[in-house]
């Protein structure tokens, strides 16, 4: 099968081959770039975070972030280690996985 | 034997068509490629700028739907659409400069005058009465980054249809190059929109988020408490270390870039007065890195760290100037992205670097009971 194939198209000549190859390799550059550009717009989602202070004992605390949450804000939550009062001391964003 | 016989006639035959056949199209193709070669680079390239303005397109609607969205959770107003994208068509001319003598003031009154009338006309658009101060200057602040998102599609928009129409090349060359940034900056966008929905600290707070940390360190013992000391901006007087501290920030934590600079002009001036010295004064602002440059490094220069429109750099300048009193600027680098989006984890964590290189400042450069001058300029958005 192998010896029919390069007979009928061994004659062709390299530089054809070559020419045809050039021509699918431009058009998948070319196509496969617009596809990638025209995909649907993609964002990474931000997960803000939290960072509570304990007034009395220090204590550490990361929550996710609530509507209304601002630095120094006293949360509604006591510390679980003493019963103190949190403070929010950060507010920051960590970013995570492309979402539409 | 039957079938190779048979192969080699076709492939006599064959090969001399398709070679003809590959001639002609190889010849064809250059003659196209000659001929027609930039109309063909032209409708490539408007086809990827056509596909960047609609991502934006879908980017500012997205942000024009959150921004309505809040609104009409306050308002009882049916036009709200109308009044809303009137807010987002609204512009600022700035005064002509052609004679600079005087411009500084003009700019402020314009600024001024525009920043109030926006505010304004916000407050206007909420008639339920059931939000606090601060949550309507974030409001404000997410009007003003729909905006911005708004005008950089027009922008873009423009230009595309303008070179469409012309059929002009160079013009969507130049708009293929730039539309990947432009397209960044929207991002950008889209991301202060959330943050200031939130209402959460963004890359610029890391100024007043300083001085919210120096205010409430342990080694500082606050001695007056001076709110709105002049509009929007807050000065807090502190014993640190035997030295008196005047911390200046924006008033939060509504989103505001105070007028920090009128702030220190008054402060320094009231000491005169008194017959009183300042011995430094210190700015920590950010500032925008270098691609190579890590988010949240921390540099020391000399110099008035502020931006904007350059009213409040001025007010600075001249009257550290005139009363010759050393200015030291401590900036935290971070993008354009990170600046206007909610505050990474890294540039929080500069703080501490920034108070412990005030702490060495004012060891090495004052004694005992001096007075310093610390500005943390930036949106005091999520920051009291």
């Amino acid at each position: 099968m192998m010896r029919e194939f390069i007979l009928l198209f061994g004659n062709i000549g390299i530089e054809n081959i070559i020419f045809i190859v050039l021509i699918l390799l431009i058009a998948f550059l070319l196509f496969g770039d617009m596809l990638k550009k025209s995909s649907t717009l993609k964002l990474a989602k931000p997960l803000i975070k939290t960072e509570l202070v304990c007034t009395s004992c220090g204590l550490k605390v990361i929550r996710d972030f609530k509507e209304g949450d601002y630095i120094s804000k006293e949360d509604d939550n006591k510390c679980k280690k003493c019963g103190g009062t949190l403070k929010i001391e950060k507010i920051y964003m960590i970013e995570t996985k492309k979402t539409k | 034997m039957m079938l190779l016989n048979n192969i080699s006639i076709f492939q006599l035959q064959f090969s001399d068509q398709y070679g003809i056949l590959v001639q002609t199209l190889y010849l064809l193709f250059f003659m196209v490629l000659i001929f027609f070669g930039q109309k063909i680079q032209f409708h490539i390239s408007l086809l990827e700028v056509g596909g960047i303005i609609k991502q934006l397109s879908i980017m500012k609607e997205a942000a024009k739907k959150d921004t309505l969205i809040e609104i009409k959770k306050h308002s009882e107003n049916i036009d709200v659409e109308f009044e809303m994208d009137r807010l987002l068509n609204s512009f600022m001319i700035l005064p002509e400069s052609m004679d600079p003598v005087g411009i500084v003031k003009k700019v402020e009154h314009i600024v001024d005058l525009r920043e109030n009338r926006f505010l304004e006309d916000v407050r206007k658009l909420i008639t339920k009465n059931d939000l606090e101060e601060y949550r309507i200057r974030n409001l404000s602040n997410m009007i003003e980054a729909t905006l911005a998102l708004n005008l950089l599609y027009k922008i873009l928009e423009h230009y595309y249809l303008l070179a469409k129409k012309t059929g002009n090349y160079f013009l969507v060359a130049q708009l293929q190059m730039l539309a990947p940034l432009a397209f960044n900056e929207a991002k950008a966008y889209l991301y202060a929109v959330n943050a200031f929905k939130l209402g959460t600290p963004v890359g610029d707070s890391v100024g007043p988020l300083t001085i919210h940390s120096l205010l409430n360190n342990n080694d500082s013992k606050v001695i007056e408490i001076k709110k709105e000391y002049v509009k929007d901006t807050d000065v807090y007087i502190v014993n640190r270390k035997g030295r008196i501290l005047y911390l200046v920030k924006a008033s939060g934590p509504g989103g505001n870039v105070g007028k920090p600079g009128e702030a220190i002009k008054k402060i320094i001036l009231g000491l005169k007065r008194k017959k009183k010295s300042i011995k430094n004064v210190i700015m920590i602002d950010a500032a925008l890195k270098l691609e190579g440059e890590k988010t949240g490094s921390v540099a020391e220069g000399i110099g008035a760290a502020i931006g904007g429109f350059g009213v409040e750099k001025f007010k600075i300048e001249e009257e550290v100037t005139k009363y010759n009193i050393p200015i030291i600027a401590i900036i935290i680098k971070e993008s354009f992205n990170e600046a206007i989006s909610t505050m990474k984890k890294e540039i929080a964590d500069a703080v501490l670097d920034v108070v412990k290189r005030i702490d060495r400042i004012i060891n090495e450069e004052t004694r005992e009971n001096d007075i310093v001058i610390i500005a943390g300029i930036g949106n005091s958005i999520g920051v009291p």
